[in-house]
């Protein structure tokens, strides 16, 4: 093998070598720029489900408290008409009590 | 002139490297002098070796050829075709450097500068290839 040859194996080799390496660097860096992206987008799902689930609670509380005011307000309602009564029965008895005397 | 080096920069980033990729991989083949010369011509003319450089020469344009469809391996491929024009290109300068009485002749200037713009194709096509095949296996 004469000398020209074994100097154009030797360039083949550390270009091979080189470009080899480069392209395992290249490779890890997108790599690691993929596994970041990745780890975003799991912590804003997780942030995501999060609230999903906090909607959820708070959409059931709301419902249970809706039914409980409605209760509330219709028991005031029915109070607010007896006090009518008994305020009506009360200036009736006043009435009735000074008449006597 | 601005949109011109703009549209050059584009075709060299944007453009697909597929069909010139195809395109020179037939030509080459059909071009392959083992497909029309035997090794007894080369033996004539002293370079015998010329004739099994074209083979392997040939090897590679099949390989390019039969695996255009798995990048991966036409990288492979290519790479080879790189490291084989490297390697002729290395072989013919350090032979014009050794030799003792030959002049720098225009032709030679000629043929270099096109060594030189097949490499940089070559390089191209390379380097698109695998940072296609790199992030195809990173995202799948």
């Amino acid at each position: 093998m004469d000398s020209a040859t074994i100097t154009a194996i030797i360039t083949c080799l550390i270009t091979g070598l080189l470009s080899a390496g480069g392209w395992k660097f290249y490779e890890s860096v997108l790599k690691g720029r993929s596994e970041r992206r990745k780890e975003e987008i799991l912590a804003r799902n997780a942030y995501r489900d999060d609230l999903i689930e906090r909607v959820d609670k708070l959409e059931s509380e709301r419902e249970t408290y809706v039914k409980a005011l409605t209760i509330l307000k219709s028991d005031v309602a029915a109070m607010r008409v007896e006090l009518g009564f008994v305020k009506r029965e009360n200036e009736y008895l006043k009435l009735k009590l000074e008449s006597k005397l | 002139m601005r949109d011109l080096i703009q549209k050059y920069r584009e075709i060299l980033v944007y453009h697909d490297h597929q069909p010139l990729l195809l395109f020179w991989a037939v030509s080459d083949f059909f071009n392959n002098q083992v497909l029309w010369t035997d090794l007894a011509f080369w033996e004539e003319m002293g370079q015998p070796d010329t004739y099994y450089l074209y083979m392997v020469y040939l090897f590679i344009s099949i390989g390019i050829l039969s695996t255009l469809n798995r990048i991966d391996w036409c990288a492979r491929f290519v790479f080879s075709y790189l490291l084989l024009h490297i390697f002729s290109t290395v072989r013919f300068l350090t032979d014009l450097y050794m030799a003792p009485d030959v002049e720098f002749e225009l032709v030679i200037v000629k043929n270099l500068t096109i060594t030189f713009v097949y490499f940089v194709l070559w390089v191209w096509i390379y380097t698109k290839m695998k940072a296609e095949a790199v992030h195809k296996k990173i995202n799948g």
